[in-house]
């Protein structure tokens, strides 16, 4: 028997150990393949640069970072039972180095299949998930092809996953000491510590964090998109904060905190010697310490699963009528002073409309630009242009002296206090040689979401001393009742437009936007709740591997303490509130985590998200409890076979 | 020629509550010698094979393997030293369970890097003269514990080490067993020479030393030489024990054993 022949021998004859770790990687493997054959599909990687893009590639990055954790902790696990062989090897004469290597060529081993099994399903799988991708981007039907680059960025990416670990395995194996080794998985009775200060600390730091989210006039406010694009491309400052007191508490919570709790019921000495309560308490105080890691991680991977469902499912529902409050009007063309085809491309959007048998009203607007010697941008539109357009939507048309001013937002959702242009109580213009007071704000906008920042709407005979102008646009706004089927005639007319010329034309269209925005929105859907499903599924996998792992040791305890006289009831009762503790605890921290971050952003959304939260909560709920049964059962059930 | 000396060896467990599991132990074990080390529950005589086995080293004093201390080797050096030059045997057998018995018997050499023609032959001999060959293509858990204890002695013993040494060896056993891996330690070590060094409890397995150091508290208490027959020898050791004061039970529930 050569050394390759033992490592092979130990992969081979021990599948029962083997399999939870083979599978685990196979899982990971699969998902990770399947997503990276979305991100380089041809018809994906040519919108290079998009947002679609920059979605799908911080996904995979996500999967990535969660990959080496769920690989990490299940190789940890399961390294973790086989103690006392490696002790015996050690004992034997097997260096470390041998040992790593053992590690390593068994990994390798156990790898190389899982790469190539978790490819192998990963392609049919990949399929399912191409039909639902190219349904959400109705890009037709997205074909399959043959995916090298996932494949080899999928065989690399895991083969160094692999590597690392072997590199990691004499941190997981205490090497050192063979004695604790050879005395197998079998822990001392440590001293069990915890401090009251780092318990104080714990609840501090997850108050401080639920504090922060609930108050949003720590936030500053932006409009939904970009506020994605922000998160995404560079997290903002006091979420870094919030999370990592957060995270740490939530570690604390379990190092400290519920051993602390749990040693205050050991003090009231009444509960603590009733019954099985004895048994329970100090038995789950050893459970928790020895389990820290793992219910910290199941709680912030449940948090975050939770979150994204709740946040995709909360934004699909906000979202509806976006592109509605977005754009008022169903298509607006704006031209710059400079353009000398202003009036013959107005001819062609009207003849077009026609063409197609649209009925429609046409609001021209003139708007001004002015930039004054501090550098203040603001653009200006006459009362009776605004009253024009105000009619048009339904709003209450003003009548403005000399010297008043009325300002209009630039984005859908606004907060007047929060805004620092709509905050303005007086406007100064052409330098200072005219000064306007400020009366009132539009509810809303009257072009479209993001054009004309800082409008302020003035007298006419005000407006036409307006001098000193940088720039002076003509706006056309058309009122179409039937915009949800102008999609055709907008493609007719981007052909003759184009999207538009830089200093002279450009237009835009509330149906184009509508199918942007219907189409990120099932995208993020989409994202969110493949992240979260498989999120979820690993934190429930974490939990799993403990108690598997744990059984052997568990089996002897209840063995001894049957033989003393515990009935089956009574251990049927301790270890359901044990298991009980280590499934449910962690959903509750998570599901009140995820309520802060909620509402954070229903702060960001303006609108009430409970309803959702509710929902996606208590579908988990229903799924934490099947699932607990279902492993309570086979515990009990196997536990049953050795008590007296 | 003294393979294995112990000088003045002490070791201490614990920070805050220290305990003293052995006290300043010296002890001289001749090439060729079958050594028994016993003593009463606690008396710190695992603690005494672990720290000879260099996987505790002693809190003061020197371990001198062949002249050589272990426990000033690096650690590669020292798995190459407990590879070539030890061999241990187990009160639960510690055989690799995904290995059959014949792989485990040669994994010491397979740790070696040996070539796979010198295994086989070494297994070969070794298989026959422990009578084992009928068993060597089974795995651990088709053997009996006599079986599966002898299949750790050929282990031990494949690579011809300089000092065997077990841990209760019998503790798993039945009698006939017991009897059976004791006549078999017993003849190693004759047609060998292999200096073999064995914690029981079990007088009866002490029976076949050729001396027994008794320990108490982790000091040492006594050391009886074996004579021509095994029954006085047998006798002697019941006698100390009983010395050891205090602790006929334990004795008496060993013997039960």
């Amino acid at each position: 028997m050569t050394f390759f022949q033992f490592a092979l021998n130990n992969v081979r004859r021990n599948t029962r150990v083997y399999l939870a770790y083979f599978l685990s990687s196979v899982f990971t493997i699969m998902v990770f393949f399947s997503f990276a054959v979305n991100l380089f599909h041809p018809v994906i990687a040519s919108k290079s640069g998009g947002a679609i893009e920059l979605i799908m590639g911080q996904t995979e990055v996500a999967i990535l970072v969660f990959s080496f954790l769920f690989v990490l902790i299940s190789v940890n696990a399961f390294l973790k039972v086989r103690s006392k062989e490696f002790g015996v090897l050690m004992i034997l004469g097997m260096s470390k180095k041998q040992l790593r290597k053992l590690v390593f060529l068994e990994n390798m081993v156990i790898g190389c299949l899982a790469i190539v099994l978790g490819i192998t399903i990963g392609l049919v799988f990949s399929k399912l998930l191409l039909m639902i991708l190219s349904s959400i981007l109705s890009y037709g039907s997205l074909s399959f092809y043959f995916p090298y680059e996932a494949i080899l960025l999928t065989a690399v990416f895991f083969i160094l996953i692999f590597l690392g670990i072997s590199a990691l395995t004499p941190v997981i194996i205490r090497t050192s000491n063979i004695n604790a080794l050879l005395k197998g998985a079998k822990r001392a009775n440590r001293e069990i510590k915890f401090s009251a200060i780092q318990s104080i600390l714990a609840i501090l730091l997850l108050g401080a964090g639920y504090f922060m989210a609930v108050s949003p006039q720590l936030y500053d406010i932006n409009p939904l998109l970009d506020r994605i694009v922000i998160f995404i491309e560079k997290i903002p400052f006091l979420e870094v904060i919030l999370t990592t007191s957060v995270v740490i508490g939530t570690y604390l919570f379990f190092s400290q905190l519920s051993i602390f709790v749990l040693s205050c019921f050991k003090k009231n000495r009444s509960f603590y010697m009733n019954k099985t309560n004895m048994l329970w308490i100090s038995d789950l105080i050893y459970r928790i310490r020895d389990n820290t890691r793992m219910l910290f991680l199941v709680t912030i991977l449940s948090a975050i699963a939770f979150t994204a469902i709740t946040g995709v499912y909360a934004l699909s529902s906000v979202v509806k009528d976006e592109s509605l409050k977005d754009n008022p009007f169903a298509l607006t063309y704006t031209s710059y002073s400079g353009n000398d085809n202003e009036d013959k491309h107005i001819e062609v959007i009207d003849e077009m409309l026609e063409s197609f048998g649209f009925k429609y009203e046409k609001y021209k607007s003139e708007v001004k630009k002015q930039v004054s010697n501090d550098n203040y941008i603001v653009h200006i539109i006459s009362q009776s242009d605004y009253n024009n357009r105000a009619s048009a939507l339904g709003l209450d048309k003003v009548a403005l002296d000399e010297d008043e001013a009325f300002l209009v937002p630039v984005y859908v959702r606004f907060d007047v206090k929060r805004d620092k242009t709509l905050s303005q109580k007086k406007i100064a213009l052409n330098n200072g040689e005219i000064n306007l007071e400020v009366v009132g704000v539009a509810p809303k906008v009257i072009f479209y979401s993001g054009l004309f920042r800082n409008l302020v709407v003035v007298n006419d005979v005000t407006y036409s001393r307006i001098t000193g102008i940088q720039e002076k646009y003509h706006s056309y706004s058309y009122d179409i009742p039937d915009w949800l089927n102008t999609l055709k005639a907008t493609e007719k007319l981007r052909e003759v437009l184009g999207v538009g010329e830089h200093g002279k034309y450009f237009w835009s269209t509330r149906i184009e936007g509508y199918i942007l925005e219907n189409q990120n929105k099932k995208l993020f859907l989409y994202v969110g709740f493949f992240l979260g499903a498989i999120f979820f599924l690993g934190a429930s996998s974490f939990l799993y591997f403990r108690l598997y792992t744990d059984l052997n040791q568990e089996k002897n305890k209840y063995i001894g303490i049957s033989k003393l006289g515990l009935s089956f009831k009574e251990m049927k009762k301790v270890a359901s509130i044990q298991i009980g503790v280590l499934f449910f605890v962690p959903y509750i921290l998570a599901s009140i985590h995820t309520y802060f971050a909620i509402n954070v952003l229903q702060t960001v959304l303006y609108s009430s998200v409970f309803g959702q939260y509710i929902a996606v909560m208590a579908v988990f709920l229903l799924l934490n409890i099947i699932y607990y049964i279902s492993v309570r059962w086979r515990y009990i059930k196997y536990l049953k076979r050795f008590v007296v | 020629m003294d393979i294995l000396k112990l000088n003045h060896i002490s070791k201490v467990y614990g920070d805050k509550v220290q305990y003293c599991a052995l006290k300043d132990i010296n002890l001289n074990i001749e090439e060729g010698e079958f050594v028994g080390i016993m003593g009463p529950s606690g008396s710190g005589k695992t603690t005494l094979l672990n720290v000879i086995s260099t996987i505790d080293p002693p809190t003061s004093g020197e371990v001198l393997i062949n002249g050589e201390n272990p426990y000033k080797l690096d650690n590669s050096n020292l798995a190459l030293f407990r590879r070539r030059k030890l061999g241990f045997v187990f009160q639960d057998f510690n055989l690799i369970d995904t290995l059959t018995i014949g792989e485990n018997i040669v994994l010491p050499l397979t740790l070696d890097g040996q070539k796979v023609s010198y295994m086989d032959k070494r297994l070969k001999e070794i298989a026959a003269r422990l009578n084992i060959e009928n068993i060597i293509n089974k795995r651990t858990y088709e053997v009996s514990g006599g079986q599966a204890q002898r299949t750790a002695i050929a282990r031990a013993i494949i690579h011809s080490p300089l000092l065997l040494l077990a841990d209760e060896p019998t503790g798993n056993l039945d009698s006939k067993a017991a009897r059976d891996v004791m006549e078999l330690f017993e003849r190693i070590n004759r047609d060998t020479g292999v200096t073999t060094v064995m914690v029981t409890h079990d007088p009866k397995s002490a029976s076949y030393c050729h001396r027994v150091i008794f320990i108490k508290d982790g000091q040492f208490f006594n050391e009886i030489h074996r004579g021509d027959s095994r029954q006085r020898f047998y006798q002697q050791i019941l006698d100390v024990l009983s010395l050891l004061g205090g602790e006929a039970n334990d004795i008496f529930s060993v013997r039960l054993k």
